[in-house]
């Protein structure tokens, strides 16, 4: 009767076990019936030789050349390369300036906190009343400058329009200014025009958004009964001022206004909305 | 070189320390260079690709991953280096290198016949590589040239363990018998292997 042990070494060498064994994983029982079957197999046994020799002969070292220097001259051209007793210094510079950094943004913090929107880089929205109230004075200036020059405010250049100054006058805005939100630039409003340099536009909109707009120099807040000379304002104030509901058919010409009575403008009826046609 | 060791040679290099990015190059690029000659069978190329692994890895040493090992990263990176190459212009090995590889080097008067036969073999067996496919031919070089486990074989390949030894198996068996075609064509292999 034979054992399992005999049966095992009597059994042909399997492909499987070659493999386990080039892959270095047979446990030393299986090794020793891999070897005694290998014995016992001689065409095998020159096959594994073969392939174990290959494999030896691959695994030889192989004479590489050594790339050291030229990495390390390459490494130091893109990111220099820092000497031993300077390391300790950039380590602390970049401890100190993470410190820094974090003691800025905690002082950040707190400011804010302290006092909400002081950090502000640009200014916060305001309504532009209380930017005209800010300016009153520099408006009351600039009307009074401007009525010293001129007396009376004339409009309508367009010739039909001579003899009935003050009337719905949307071709005549065409002549003077076309006003139009998101085409007409504020800009455009404060540059002198040629022909129109006494000229008037006044929006007849109501409630808080009324406004008259001296195009030369002026820009009359109705609701708030001031003027305000545009050259007293940044650019990016004319710009920001909300023209929505602008049109021609809410624009009046007027055909003479002193600029004193338009100070006045806000607290009587102003003149424009008297004349104003169906 | 042990992994802790390693970790902390990344560290210095990383800080800007010369000498630890030193120690690095000299402690893989033996390997590296090997595992690229057995790849691309061409030594410039691989000398190149060699060079350029190790300034990419070490200018950016600070996105090394402490979860993987350096050399599976900078092989990694020579790999893609080499793939590059390969796209950029058509390889040459598959024919002219292995020509090359494959000439009986000229017998210098007095040279030891062994010897000979010995360099036969070597070329023989980069001629069965390189007859290989490359993902076997690359398994066959990771793990009988380098010694890599199987597992870090399949982790840096990005295939399951399975499939990297039926690469291994099947690139074993081809190789042995463009071995077996090498050798009647030439007598002297025969004669070098037992």
């Amino acid at each position: 009767m034979t054992s399992a042990r005999d049966r095992r070494h009597s059994e042909p060498l399997s492909d499987e076990m070659v493999n386990a064994f080039f892959d270095r994983e047979l446990t030393e029982g299986a090794s020793e019936v891999f070897f005694s079957k290998l014995r016992s197999d001689l065409p095998r046994c020159a096959e594994v030789a073969r392939m174990q020799r290959a494999i030896s002969l691959l695994r030889e070292p192989i004479e590489a050349p050594d790339v050291s220097a030229r990495v390390l001259a390459e490494v130091h051209r893109r990111r220099r390369f820092i000497p031993e007793s300077l390391r300790r210094f950039v380590t602390a510079g970049r401890l100190a300036a993470a410190g820094v950094a974090l003691a800025g943004v905690l002082g950040l913090f707190v400011v804010e906190r302290v006092s909400p929107g002081a950090l502000r880089l640009s200014p916060r929205p305001r309504p532009v009343s209380e930017v005209v109230q800010h300016a009153a004075q520099d408006a009351v200036q600039g009307v009074s400058g401007l009525a010293g020059g001129t007396r009376t405010v004339v409009v309508l250049p367009g010739p039909e329009l001579k003899d009935q100054p003050a009337r719905r006058a949307s071709a005549a805005v065409h002549s003077l200014m076309e006003l139009r939100p998101g085409v007409t630039s504020a800009k455009l409003l404060a540059t002198p025009r040629a022909g129109a340099d006494d000229s008037m536009i006044i929006y007849r909109g109501a409630g808080p958004d009324t406004r008259i707009v001296l195009p030369e120099v002026v820009y009359f807040d109705r609701n708030a009964a001031v003027v305000l000379p545009l050259g007293h304002m940044s650019p990016s104030r004319i710009g920001s001022m909300d023209w929505a509901g602008v049109s021609s058919d809410n624009l009046f010409l007027l055909p003479a206004i002193d600029p004193a009575e338009v100070v006045r403008a806000g607290k009587a009826s102003p003149r424009s909305e008297d004349r104003r046609e169906p | 070189m042990k992994r802790s060791e390693e970790e902390n040679l990344i560290l210095r290099a990383s800080r800007g320390d010369r000498a630890a990015a030193e120690v690095l190059i000299r402690a893989h690029q033996a390997s590296l260079y090997g595992y690229m000659l057995r790849m691309t069978g061409q030594a410039d190329l691989a000398e190149d690709v060699v060079q350029e692994a190790f300034v990419r890895v070490l200018t950016n040493l600070d996105r090394f991953d402490p979860r993987f090992r350096f050399s599976t990263w900078i092989f990694t990176i020579a790999k893609r280096l080499w793939v590059n190459a390969c796209q950029k212009q058509k390889p040459t090995y598959s024919s002219e290198v292995v020509s090359t590889w494959g000439k009986p080097a000229p017998i210098e008067p007095g040279a030891d016949e062994r010897e000979d036969s010995r360099g036969r073999v070597r070329d023989a067996l980069q001629e069965a590589l390189l007859g290989l496919p490359a993902d076997q031919r690359e398994i066959v070089v990771l793990f009988h040239q380098l010694d890599w486990p199987i597992r870090q074989i399949a982790q840096y390949m990005d295939i399951p363990e399975g499939t990297v030894k039926s690469h291994l198996h099947r690139g074993r068996l081809r190789m042995r018998r463009l071995l077996e075609a090498y050798e009647s064509r030439s007598g002297n292999v025969r004669e070098a292997l037992p």
